[in-house]
């Protein structure tokens, strides 16, 4: 057979021709035979074909178009080769062209197709060089697998869950930040996981309850950009993942072709070969964080073990996540406690139950003197000063029985370097979840200073209260409660009651000395006004915080007493009011000289009134006699100076010439009575009185009154000038102020000594007048007749011999006036 | 005869004046207690009154004559410091009234008695 093809074929050549003809037909049968085989084959074959020449479609075989859903080869001849690959695979199919174009094979792999609607389809492909109609092309074989596949994935899963579930937790347990640990998470779904796309979004409560995409993996070319995703009850938020996020419930779309929620993002999904996505929310106490969100591009891809699977793993995500945040918390609180802990002024120190330094912050250090590291080989009673360490001891031990929560002390420590200093402590515990004790937590605070300051204030304190105790002015205290808290020796002296016996007492134990009953006095009253027992006090003035008062108090230690009370309200060092301090001044004395100046204040008055009468009266007194001495004188010219006129006259004269001098002589001793110093000699009292009494006789005797003069012989040492100068006086006021009757001058011995005595039967003094009758210028009546100087100058005489003068009315008789000088002259 | 009463506590002045009036010619009588010069006034021309005595005084006499009516001419006396204030005090109160310090008694009372009695 062989031989007849060469004959055949080689007619048309030269010799061997004939046979080359004959092979070159046997080679177009075969050729022939094999066309139509390998047309046969393609034409039937249920595999897909396609030839390319890397850009367009020139060939696709009937499966082919089947499987595109194309009518026939006119609908797809000349189309982009590109476009019947899905987005997810160009990159895939790209490379793998490039690679056949520098003769590498492409093994088999799985695409996803595009048929001419749009859906994706899943294929596997395998490629190889061809020359097709004269030009290199590419010829693509591929089968749908997406059925295949379905069943491949039904088996695969089983084994799929266990690794996907390990590498999660893996990743929880291996990535050190949220952000990391997400992404990890949507790199495992994607990879070994097999899903086309996975991303995680979080909740944000922002206003449009937004979704905020956090990780991603897998195809999704600008997927998450287009979204617009939300988790609110509206149109963009009824897709998976919003409704995941508000139900709390995983959300699935079964087919993402026809489900009616899918819609806003549809075509975007499908774009992309997505068919069907799941949304599992990451669920923390009752708050859905957000979702992990799942593509996949097999419509009705999660049966329900793998939902069990996926949704276990997203529990473990969201612990995963909490645990990031927890240890994100905790690290800012521990950097914020080392914060406070490393830089705070008040000491820190975290104490063993054995009383052992475990923890000392800078402050502590500096107040301690000691480094950390030398307070962790000390314990609190090292460093404690023994005489705080007794009364710590049991507190802290109460403290560490649970006695109370926290033990606040002032106390001091002993510093490294030996000082000492004080210390406000506030020691609280730290236990475990039964209860035992773990540490003490001690904060302490350097006060030394104002320790120093309170010591200052103390000492100040101390020596106000020692500067009260020996105040002069009786002072006493009173807390806010009327208790008595000082009580100094002054108010000892004034009241009788001794400190130790009034101190504490309260209910007005301060007030019986005074009014002998427990009634409010002035330091109550400072505090509560009471106008009833204000008006019990004399000049009672209130002037801002400060009460001053007099008040009588009639039995004040067994005598009467007038007192002058100051009360001020008593502060802390703080300002606080703390009670009341009242200072209480006997001015009975005073109040007595008061009166005495008051007195004496009038009697100036009237002295400077009486003195301006005194002139009158004492020209009266001069002119008088005056007178009578001119009317005679002129008389006197025109008589017979042997008549007995003329020696009347003469006599009136004389005596009133006298009378001028006596006064002259009065107002003379009345100026110069200071000065003039007694000259005492001895004399018989019964010559005295009968040469004063003689001078007189002539008068009492025109008056009709019987003058008499009598009494024992008695001699005297005395002033003899000043004597008759009070006896006459005494004389002649008596014939002047008696009408009728008698006038006697008697005298005698008695046990102290000497009286002399004028008595009259005159009109005697008014009862009122008594008192003033030694008075200076005093004179009962205005037209009375005298100078009003006799008795005040006869009375300051007879003192000033160390005597006195009484004078003595009897009612209806008239007066008697008495003088009682010593027998025997002092010498003063 | 005109008769002069004299009212003066003062015996030796009372005395002097009353031989001073009659050494002029006038009969005249003194009393030293103002009350009973009251009641005697009656037989009396002119009264010369002292001032200043006890248990009366001339002003007192003065008001009682006033209460009684007596009207006869009185002049006054006095050894009063100040005799102007005292006499224009006087005058004020009892116009026409004639006073006479006393130590001017020896030259002013003669005059005055004289015009007074006119």
């Amino acid at each position: 057979m062989k031989k007849r093809h060469v004959s055949r074929i080689d007619p048309v050549t030269t010799g061997k021709g004939i046979q080359d003809i004959s092979r070159i037909l046997q080679i177009q049968k075969a050729l022939k035979e094999s066309e139509s085989r390998y047309k046969a084959l393609v034409e039937t074959s249920p595999i897909g074909i396609v030839v390319h020449d890397g850009k367009r479609i020139r060939f696709a075989n009937p499966a082919a178009l089947r499987m595109i859903r194309a009518g026939s080869m006119k609908d797809v001849l000349g189309k982009k080769v590109m476009s019947l690959v899905h987005p997810s695979s160009r990159k895939l199919v790209a490379d793998r062209i490039a690679a056949q174009k520098k003769g590498q094979f492409a093994s088999p792999v799985a695409e996803t197709f595009v048929r001419l609607d749009g859906t994706p389809f899943e294929v596997e492909v395998s490629a190889a060089p061809i020359i097709f109609e004269a030009s290199r092309c590419m010829q693509v074989v591929f089968i749908d697998i997406t059925e295949r596949r379905k069943a491949e994935l039904a088996a695969w899963r089983g084994n799929r869950s266990v690794s996907l579930m390990m590498a999660c937790n893996e990743a929880i347990v291996r990535e050190n930040s949220e952000s990391s640990l997400l992404a990890a998470i949507c790199h495992i779904l994607t990879g070994r996981g097999g899903y086309l796309f996975a991303w995680v979004g979080y909740a944000v409560d922002d206003e449009r309850k937004s979704v905020r995409p956090m990780a991603q993996s897998g195809f999704n070319a600008g997927y998450l950009d287009a979204l617009r995703l939300t988790w609110a009850n509206k149109p963009l938020g009824r897709g998976p993942t919003g409704t995941a996020i508000r139900t709390k419930q995983l959300s699935i779309a079964k087919d993402i072709l026809t489900d009616k929620r899918f819609s806003p993002w549809r075509k975007e999904a499908l774009k992309r070969g997505y068919r069907s996505s799941i949304a599992l929310p990451l669920i923390s106490d009752t708050n859905a964080l957000g979702t992990i969100n799942i593509y996949s591009r097999i419509p009705d891809a999660f049966d329900k073990q793998e939902l069990d699977m996926l949704t276990e793993l997203a529990r473990n995500v969201t612990y995963g996540i909490m645990g990031h945040r927890n240890r994100e918390a905790l690290r800012q609180s521990e950097k914020r406690f080392r914060n406070v802990f490393q830089n705070s002024s008040i000491g820190m120190l975290l104490v063993r139950p054995d009383y052992r330094f475990i923890l000392a912050n800078p402050a502590a250090e500096r107040i301690l003197g000691y480094s950390e590291i030398e307070l962790k080989r000390l314990t609190f009673k090292d460093i404690t000063h023994p005489e705080d360490l007794v009364k710590d001891i049991p507190q802290v031990e109460r403290l560490s029985r649970g006695d109370f929560p926290v033990y606040r002390t002032e106390k001091r420590y002993i510093r490294k370097d030996g000082t000492v200093i004080w210390a406000s402590v506030s020691i609280s515990t730290m236990r475990d979840s039964d209860g035992s004790l773990m540490y003490f937590i001690a904060l302490i605070e350097d006060i030394s200073q104002r320790r120093e300051l309170e010591d200052r204030l103390r000492a100040s304190e101390k020596n106000l209260s020692e500067m009260i105790e020996f105040l002069p002015d009786a002072t006493f205290a009173l807390d806010l409660d009327g208790r008595i808290l000082l009580w100094n020796p002054a108010m000892e002296r004034m009241t009788g009651k001794k400190a130790k016996e009034m101190l504490r007492k309260g209910n007005r134990e301060y007030a019986i000395p005074f009014y002998k009953k427990r009634r409010p006095g002035i330091a109550e009253l400072l505090l509560a006004p009471d106008s009833r027992y204000e008006r019990k006090y004399v000049n009672f003035k209130r002037m801002k915080d400060t009460i001053t008062a007099e008040v009588f108090i009639p039995d004040l230690k067994g005598k009467d007493a007038y007192l002058w009370v100051i009360a001020k309200p008593l502060y802390s060092p703080e300002g606080r009011k703390v009670g009341v301090i009242e200072s209480i001044r006997d001015i009975t004395e005073f109040k007595a000289n008061q009166e005495e100046l008051v007195k004496q204040k009038e009697q100036v008055e009237v002295l400077s009134r009486l003195k301006e009468r005194f002139m009158a009266d004492l020209t009266h007194e001069l002119k008088t006699p005056l007178s009578v001495i001119l009317l005679h004188l002129n008389m006197f010219r025109k008589m017979d100076p042997e008549s007995k006129e003329a020696a009347h006259s003469y006599d009136l004269m004389w005596r009133n010439a006298r009378r001028i001098n006596l006064s002259i002589d009065q107002i003379m001793q009345l100026t110069k009575l200071d000065s003039i110093v007694a000259e005492y000699k001895r004399f018989s009292i019964t010559d005295m009185a009968k040469e004063v009494c003689s001078e007189y006789a002539p008068l009492a005797k025109s008056k009709g009154i019987d003058l008499k003069v009598g009494g024992p012989p008695i001699r005297i040492q005395s002033d003899r000038h000043f004597l008759a100068m009070v006896l006459n006086n005494l004389v002649s006021n008596a014939i002047k102020f008696t009408e009728k009757g008698a006038v006697g001058v008697t005298w005698k011995s008695s046990n102290s000594g000497f009286e002399i005595q004028v008595s009259d039967t005159g009109i005697g003094l008014l009862p009122e007048n008594r008192s003033k009758l030694f008075t200076m210028f005093f004179k009962e009546h205005h037209d009375a007749p005298g100078s009003g100087i006799g008795l005040a100058l006869s009375n300051e005489i007879v003192k000033r011999m160390g005597g006195r003068m009484e004078y003595r009315a009897v009612p209806g008789k008239g007066s008697v006036f008495r003088i009682v000088i010593p027998k025997e002259a002092k010498k003063t | 005869m005109k008769k002069i009463l004299i009212i003066e506590d003062e015996p030796d002045v009372a005395e002097s004046i009353k031989l001073f009036l009659e050494n002029e010619g006038y009969a005249a009588e003194f009393t030293l207690d103002p009350k009973e010069g009251v009641e005697k006034l009656k037989w009396f021309d002119l009264l010369l009154l002292d001032l200043i005595m006890p248990r009366m005084s001339g002003r007192e006499v003065l008001k009682e004559m006033k209460k009684r009516k007596i009207k006869i001419p009185v002049i006054v006396l006095s050894a009063v410091g100040l005799p102007m204030t005292v006499g224009e005090e006087l005058r004020r109160e009892y116009p026409g009234i004639v006073f006479i310090p006393k130590t001017e008694l020896y030259n002013q009372l003669i005059p005055a008695i004289k015009s007074v009695l006119k």
